[in-house]
């Protein structure tokens, strides 16, 4: 089957550069179209390119198979579309964010006192809300807000997670509980809002 | 003023600050100085340059993007287009390849840019029918094909 002539004489390169302008997702169903559609979507390449918000320093893009990369690239699209279809829209908070099991502190790092620690959707960040030491102690330890990289989601741990943000401190440790809670802007469902709310040490009812 | 030859034997004179958003004109000019000699161009046919000179006159004066920086590794998705661009853009399709082609034969970044993004705004968010249709795409998938493509796709399905 013979396809327009006009389109037949793009070659590979330029495909790759009309594709990397566009989401991860539209870059699948251009792939299911024809025959040297899908020839240009194969690339390891294209679904590489940082364009498409691949983390390299977290994903390891070079190991990774043509699905991985395109899971990985495609997820936050899929996560985003899943929560619009919920009726989640601006600022709506992800309530059942929540990770049922604290996360191991084996894990994350030395052992510390953990106020939160949260997976977020999408399962490839956690944040944490933690301290050196204990509260009760005088003076308050610093609370420390720490944002890690967990690797791909669905992907086994093949490198120790990354810590990507921290927040040192962010006030004196608290006596009751913290919470954090995210959030998605709809309009931009790559922006992650963190919002964290610590009860103040003089007045309990905070 | 430069002298271009194109595929179909036209000859086009352009001043040269017009023609220098050309960076393979551009070069040509540097390495081989003033010449009387036309630049033959046998990727490009008259209709087309004649759009691409439209598009280099509009943005005479205005500061060459530098050479060395690729557009795609600036690093934002956006398909935002300016209203000229959109405008000049708005060409049958055959027109709007051929102007791509030619942009990348010519190496004029910022029109490439312009071209691959016009595109890129036709197809987003469209499945891949409807991109078939828009486009005029013949399916050459066999049945077995579709359904290998199907099982490989599933996990980004409506879910």
């Amino acid at each position: 089957m013979s396809q327009p002539e006009h389109l037949e004489n793009v070659p590979a390169e330029i495909w790759r550069e009309i594709l990397v302008n566009m989401e991860p997702s539209d870059v699948l169903s251009v792939g299911q179209t024809y025959r040297s559609l899908r020839r240009v979507t194969r690339h390891k390449d294209l679904w590489r390119c940082h364009k498409h918000d691949l983390f390299r320093p977290s994903f390891p893009v070079e190991e990774m198979s043509l699905v991985e990369l395109q899971r990985a690239t495609v997820g936050p699209y899929l996560f985003a579309r899943r929560l619009q279809r919920q009726g989640g829209f601006h600022d709506t908070p992800l309530g059942d964010a929540y990770y049922p099991e604290p996360l191991s502190n084996s894990i994350l790092g030395p052992p510390k006192y953990t106020w939160v620690n949260q997976l977020v959707p999408g399962g490839r960040f956690a944040i944490l809300a933690c301290s050196e030491s204990k509260s009760s102690t005088e003076p308050a330890p610093p609370l420390r807000l720490e944002l890690w990289d967990l690797g791909p989601p669905g992907s086994t741990l093949s490198r120790k997670p990354t810590l990507i943000l921290c927040y040192p401190n962010i006030g004196p440790g608290p006596k009751g509980d913290v919470t954090v809670s995210v959030s998605v802007d709809s309009r931009d469902p790559k922006t992650l809002r963190l919002v964290v709310t610590v009860p103040d040490r003089s007045s309990p009812g905070l | 003023m430069v002298l271009l030859l194109t595929s179909d034997n036209e000859m086009f004179s352009v001043a040269e600050d017009v023609i220098k958003r050309s960076a393979y004109i551009k070069n040509m000019l540097e390495d081989v100085g003033e010449s009387d000699l036309p630049i033959p161009l046998p990727n490009v046919e008259s209709n087309v340059l004649v759009k691409i000179l439209e598009y280099c006159e509009h943005y005479r004066g205005e500061p060459l993007p530098a050479s060395d920086v690729d557009p795609a590794e600036i690093g934002d998705r956006s398909l935002d287009i300016a209203d000229w661009d959109q405008k000049y853009m708005a060409v049958d399709q055959e027109m709007l390849f051929e102007i791509i082609l030619a942009a990348n034969y010519l190496d004029i970044k910022s029109l490439l840019d312009v071209g691959c993004k016009t595109v890129a705004k036709m197809m987003k968010g469209k499945s891949s029918e409807e991109i078939r249709t828009l486009f005029n795409i013949a399916n050459d998938f066999t049945p077995e094909e579709e359904a290998q493509i199907r099982k490989e796709n599933a996990w980004a399905e409506c879910r």
